[in-house]
């Protein structure tokens, strides 16, 4: 039954046994709300000494937006056009791109008191994103940074992407997941045989993730639990078992499973 | 015959000195702002084989825009609505009419200002206006910043080995990289205009001269 928030149509409290949770992690455990264009090149190319430019650069990222649709997608996809494309490949705006990035995000509202519940019931978290070409030396990557400084990785234990999954607080990498991919259900297909060597089944875990194409249908279709955040954007119908608008639904939705 | 492609910008001075830069050097922003100005434009020799499109409103209003001749369809249309914050800075002047600077980074984070003296910010009052707000600030006078600058640079200018009658002396062939080091040591960017920041250096120097 699918549910508008976590009570169900029929006045249900909608809650979920789980042993695992998986969370996407762009405009889901990260709020780009902060991050604005103007804001953000405009500190890049006044910091290069070159504010002229700031006009064109951000009108070559909206260029790019048109071209993939949403900024969500050129950052977890198509990152390496913002630094060819918008930044033309230089590394003192890549690099500064990167800083501002990391200085303007922020983490969604009421994610670490869930995470800390979560926790607490002694449910397994991790955080699995389509971020690809953007990996770079294990433990620096543009993730993993930002659970670092936000201090979130207390919580989640590993980063699961299409290039490996990075032990976020060993920094060590598994390479079984790479060149799978969310949208295509292959990243889900791995994790839920990894699970099962673990002894947890795909309806013992949940997925929570903000894109019906990559982070609910796929998931949901290989039988794993799925909760659609829709507290940064709300992305349309999808085959999500429930719907959120907060992460403080989740204290009241998910349990662990003895 | 194809529209001529401008190849060089040249602006002369009223002492009589010019410069010179490619055009293609120039921002595409700034291509395009001067292409479209009425000294520049000149007839299509060949307006068939452009491409326009024409915008229509529900009020009978109509606009035509000529396209890059490669555009093939439309791909979408949307409308972005959110609420901005633009700060309001203006400044007084002797002919009555203020001059006006638009601040839009953070302007609710902007914390001093200094013209001539230095003044703390804090928000004083809002006035709502249908669905327009406008919050304006007290400016509480304190220590003048430009003496901290003053400070700063001496510092970076002993501490780069450098000497600050060559960075006052007009004259002289500073290098930018010069300015681009001192500038960083100040922690200060150009708000529009790069060389704005680099007269903001001669004019701290020559303030740290003759103190």
């Amino acid at each position: 039954m699918k549910t508008a928030g976590a009570v169900g149509v029929r006045g249900l409290l909608m809650k979920m046994e789980v042993k695992w949770c998986g969370f996407d992690f762009g405009q889901c455990i990260q709020n780009p709300g902060g991050l604005r264009n103007p804001l953000v090149f405009g500190d890049i190319f006044k910091e290069l000494g070159k504010p002229e430019l700031i006009p064109d650069r951000i009108k070559r990222y909206r260029v790019l937006k048109e071209k993939y649709g949403t900024y969500g997608r050129i950052k977890e996809g198509h990152r390496d056009e913002i630094y060819s494309f918008v930044l033309e490949d230089d590394p003192r705006a890549v690099a500064l791109f990167q800083e501002k990035e990391q200085k303007y995000l922020d983490i969604a509202e009421g994610v670490e008191d869930a995470l800390r519940y979560l926790q607490d019931q002694g449910i397994e978290l991790h955080v699995i994103s389509e971020m690809k070409k953007t990996l770079g030396p294990i433990g620096t990557d543009f993730i993993s940074t930002f659970l670092k400084r936000r201090g979130l990785v207390g919580y989640l234990e590993n980063l699961i992407t299409p290039q490996g999954k990075i032990n976020l607080r060993g920094d060590s990498l598994d390479p079984k997941y790479k060149g799978t991919s969310k949208k295509d259900g292959t990243l889900y297909d791995v994790l839920a045989q990894e699970l099962k060597e673990q002894g947890i089944e795909t309806h013992e875990a949940v997925m929570v993730g903000d894109k019906p194409e990559t982070d609910i249908d796929p998931a949901h279709e290989r039988g794993f639990k799925t909760i659609q955040y829709t507290g940064y954007v709300d992305l349309g119908k999808s085959k999500a078992d429930v719907v959120i608008h907060s992460f403080s639904e989740l204290k009241t939705i998910l349990t662990k499973k003895r | 015959m194809s529209t001529p492609k401008p190849q060089t910008i040249t602006v002369e001075f009223d002492d009589g000195s010019k410069r010179i830069a490619p055009f293609e050097t120039l921002p595409h922003s700034l291509q395009s702002e001067i292409m479209r100005q009425p000294f520049t434009s000149e007839p299509n020799p060949q307006p068939e084989g452009q491409r326009f499109i024409l915008l229509e409103w529900d009020d009978g209003w109509k606009e035509v825009i000529q396209l890059d001749p490669t555009c093939t369809e439309i791909h979408r249309y949307y409308v972005i609505s959110r609420e901005e914050h633009v700060g309001r800075l203006s400044l007084k002047k002797p002919d009555g009419y203020p001059e006006l600077l638009e601040i839009t980074r953070k302007p609710f984070s902007l914390e001093k200002i200094t013209f001539l003296d230095t003044f703390r910010l804090a928000l004083e009052r809002s006035e709502k206006e249908g669905m327009k707000a406008e919050h304006f600030f007290a400016l509480a006078k304190e220590e003048n910043s430009l003496s901290q600058m003053i400070d700063a640079l001496r510092l970076a200018v002993r501490e780069g080995g450098m000497d600050l009658q060559v960075l006052i002396s007009q004259e002289s062939d500073v290098p930018l990289e010069v300015y681009e080091e001192i500038r960083q040591k100040l922690g200060i960017k150009a708000g529009s205009r790069q060389q704005d920041v680099l007269d903001f250096i001669t004019y701290l120097a020559k303030a740290a001269s003759l103190e």
